[in-house]
């Protein structure tokens, strides 16, 4: 079910009013059965993967927390990450695996094994769900969590509506305890699940979506634009994916706000970030935060055990633990977003960006106290945040672009410049929807509150927020719907 | 009572200056333009001049009417160099929907022509999406013809025969055997409630709210709110717009009035003043094509040249972006522009 539907606002007017009605030892069964329709709804052999997913993270959990013994508590771990990387990897990866294969024999000569390739559908949120079944299982392994002792609980954990298809990837340790309470019905957090669901919908339909009906025209047949309109393609998808997705996270937490739960924060003002580092602290904060704790910490401090000496090559033994530990994390991350090499290309991209961060920042150090520029000074911020907006932006064309033949036209036109379209035109379609999205983050930022319509007076957030369900419904009505663009993740 | 009435004055208020910011908003980023269609007394709906237009579905264009009121490069009605002036009438293809101007045939046509001719070309685009062949020849009568056009090509498909009457405007009828238009819809209650809230077209929130009045009538209702859940089907087929099942000449409504403005558009090629040509788009009924050819009225068949380059492997009516059916597309663009232009330089202009 997409959260951009009337479908959906039915479903939703229905649940509410019945979780709250309904005694608190069945409301998270109830709440389970209308997770399990709301992913059947799009389609219902797929549930089997979750099933498969809990049953054996939840009999993993139990008996890993059961057994002291470390071999034997490895081997449980062993088998929840094969189990659930590999449904991860048969539906997402063994296509892209093949066919790198049968290209690579077809550069050696031989012929490519045709029949290698399946028509695989990809269960939408798979990525999501199998790597936060996958934190629950490392937190007890790592003794940071007990296993959850009911079965629907547990499975309700898994496959709570409104983060199961597209996150927040939420941690055992936050959400659990809070499937396990009684939940009231509170008047603040309803009224904030409603205005983040409006802001939601807004960032999606009115902003993301429109753009993106300009930006798959412009990234599907390239050669048939100019430079500007490919520019105005590339910062429109970067507007885009930034609403699109910031948009869904404020949906899925709202919604979890009206049932009384708390999902994480996902987005932070990305574009206002001032380093590379700073946009990954802002960015699908779940999963950057998920690859830290599970990836890039194990692989950094492994290395940095494993490599005896101070110093190798010239490097200190932790600047090789950082930069190969960044590699391998942000090529997993580009990979982790879409099974293709133009994705490996992307994390690799922002993994070199932060290495080349951490290469240069003594000297970049120097340089202010050279010129006595103060850290936070405005103005240097302001270069800082264009800079990092001009690289994120860059790595973009690799994340859109459907082949490297695509990436690089976009690139080669952006140094030819192949004249024509409508500058003035464009230039007010770029200025607009940046405007709008700036002026967004600005009072999330300084009210500190992604449901910042609650600071003003009730007359004036009702009448903001009708006028926006207004413009929401009325496009919506109109215009066929389109998909979350991480459903394809 | 009071706080009431202070909520609701807040509440209108908060509720007015969003739509005013939304209205801003829409119409800069254009994801929705004023209406670009005005209703003219003559010609019924007509392009506005200097409008934007932004369209964005089977394929993406970002374009402008021209100070005259048609698209493409604004050649004013006197004709002050010696050029070869033609003029194109036709509905959405002829507009050129869903890509840039550049890829337009008409554009096409117009930088090809010079060189197979020697002489500078002119295109003037007066394709309208909307417009069926009885329109077509009102526009031409009351609009196209003040421009002194030498080449008039009509593009006919047979929808554009065959389609009844829906939007308002003039009306070609028979009258004793003899072809007349009537204006009658300038008294037509519907006109008369539109020109009083033409002011309303004005804004971009209206054209959203004529697109989705379009869904609402088109039945969508239903999908639109149910999805997958929804009972009654909407049976949303996709093709391009030219198909639609040829009637037999029985109960061919227009039959009479066709044959009329063809006869007409071949007195005016009798006049050697100016030269009209009917350009296929697809094949027509049997009966009309041996109507235009017994008439003695040139004609060029674009349907051969499409269903050539589908034999080729080359759909020339899908759009990749979108992976749907529709409009010509940039490679029948090119095709079509080309093949005219051959085509007007060979033989047809003699």
């Amino acid at each position: 079910m997409l959260f951009n539907s009337f479908i959906f606002l039915f479903f939703l007017a229905a649940v509410v009013p019945v979780y709250y009605l309904l005694p608190h030892r069945y409301r998270n069964a109830f709440l389970l059965v209308c997770s399990y329709f709301f992913y059947a709804y799009w389609d219902w052999r797929f549930l089997s993967l979750i099933w498969i997913s809990t049953a054996v993270d939840y009999a993993i959990g139990k008996n890993m927390y059961k057994t002291t013994e470390k071999n034997k508590r490895k081997r449980l771990l062993a088998v929840s990450v094969l189990c659930n990387l590999g449904l991860l990897g048969f539906f997402k990866y063994f296509n892209f695996f093949t066919e790198s294969f049968n290209r690579f024999i077809g550069t050696l000569g031989f012929r490519p094994l045709d029949s290698l390739h399946l028509n695989i559908i990809l269960p939408i949120g798979i990525s999501f769900y199998t790597f936060q079944t996958l934190s629950y299982t490392i937190d007890i392994y790592r003794e940071k969590l007990k296993p959850e002792e009911s079965p629907v609980n547990f499975a309700l954990f898994v496959a709570f509506f409104p983060q199961l298809v597209a996150g927040p990837i939420e941690r055992a340790v936050n959400l659990l305890p809070r499937i396990q309470s009684k939940i009231k019905f509170s008047k603040e957090k309803f009224r904030e699940g409603v205005v983040l669901i409006s802001v939601g919908m807004f960032k999606k339909v009115v902003i993301g979506d429109t753009c993106g009906r300009i930006v798959d025209h412009i990234f599907a047949q390239p050669q048939y634009y100019s430079s500007m309109e490919m520019l105005m393609a590339l910062l429109l998808f970067s507007v885009q994916i930034y609403n699109d997705f910031s948009g869904y996270s404020h949906i899925a937490r709202g919604t979890a706000k009206l049932l009384g739960f708390e999902l994480m924060i996902n987005f932070q003002q990305p574009y206002l970030a001032v380093s590379i580092g700073d946009f990954w602290k802002r960015w699908h904060i779940s999963l950057s935060s998920w690859f830290m704790d599970y990836l890039y910490l194990p692989v950094a401090y492994s290395l940095s055990r494993h490599i005896k000496t101070r110093t190798l090559l010239g490097f200190k033994a932790e600047t090789w633990a950082y930069v190969v530990g960044i590699l391998i994390t942000m090529i997993l991350c580009g990979l982790w977003h879409g099974a293709g090499w133009t994705f490996f290309i992307w994390g690799l991209m922002h993994g070199l960006y932060m290495t080349l961060s951490f290469a240069t920042r003594k000297l970049r150090a120097k340089a202010r106290r050279m010129f006595h520029i103060k850290k936070n000074a405005p103005v240097p911020n302001v270069f800082r945040i264009l800079t990092v907006f001009v690289m994120v932006n860059f790595a973009w064309i690799f994340f859109r672009a459907d082949s490297f033949g695509t990436a690089f036209y976009f690139i080669e036109s952006f140094f030819k410049w192949i004249p024509g379209g409508d500058i003035t035109a464009i230039l007010g379609i770029i200025g607009t929807y940046f405007l709008a999205t700036v002026v967004i983050d600005l009072f999330e930022r300084y009210t500190g509150n992604h449901a910042f319509l609650l600071k003003l007076t009730p007359p004036f957030r009702y009448g903001i927020i009708t006028a926006g369900w207004f413009l929401t419904l009325l496009y919506l009505y109109g215009s066929e719907p389109m998909p979350f663009v991480y459903f394809q993740f | 009572m009071k706080k009431k009435i202070v909520f609701m004055v807040k509440f209108s208020l908060a509720f007015t200056v969003s739509l005013m910011v939304l209205e801003i908003f829409l119409r800069l980023t254009q994801i929705s333009l004023p209406s670009t269609i005005t209703i003219d007394e003559k010609l019924g709906r007509k392009f506005k001049p200097n409008a934007r237009i932004m369209l964005a579905a089977e394929g993406f264009r970002l374009g402008k009417t021209n100070k005259y009121g048609y698209t493409g490069t604004p050649y004013p009605p006197e004709r002050n160099r010696d050029a070869l002036r033609i003029a194109l009438v036709g509905d959405s293809y002829v507009e050129g929907h869903y890509l840039p101007e550049r890829y337009y045939f008409g554009k096409i046509m117009e930088e090809k022509l010079p060189g197979l001719i020697h002489r500078d070309v002119e295109v003037l685009n007066f394709g309208l999406a909307g417009l069926n062949f009885r329109r077509m020849y009102i526009n031409y009568t009351g609009w196209v013809t003040t421009y002194k056009p030498d080449i008039t090509l009509f593009f006919i498909a047979p929808f554009d025969l065959l389609e009844k009457e829906t939007h308002l405007g003039p009306r070609c009828r028979m009258d004793n055997g003899s072809l007349v238009i009537s204006y009658d819809f300038n008294r037509s209650r519907s006109y008369k409630i539109r020109e009083k809230l033409e002011f309303l077209r004005n804004f971009s929130f209206y054209s959203l709210f004529q697109k989705a009045y379009a869904m609402f009538q088109l039945g969508r209702t239903s999908g639109i709110l149910l999805g997958s859940l929804n009972p009654f089907s909407d049976g949303d087929g996709e093709g391009n717009g030219d198909g639609g099942n040829p009637p037999s000449m029985e109960n061919d409504d227009y039959l009479e009035i066709n044959r009329a403005i063809f006869k007409k558009l071949r007195a005016v090629n009798d006049t050697g003043k100016s030269r009209n040509i009917i350009v296929l788009k697809s094949a027509v009924p049997a009966y009309y094509k041996e109507m235009i050819d017994g008439m003695g009225l040139p004609s060029i068949d674009l349907g051969g040249e499409l269903e050539k380059m589908e034999k080729e492997g080359i759909d020339p009516y899908y759009w990749k972006a979108t992976r749907k059916r529709g409009h010509w597309n940039h490679e029948a663009q090119r095709m079509i522009g080309n093949y005219l232009a051959e085509r007007l330089s060979h033989g047809e202009l003699k």
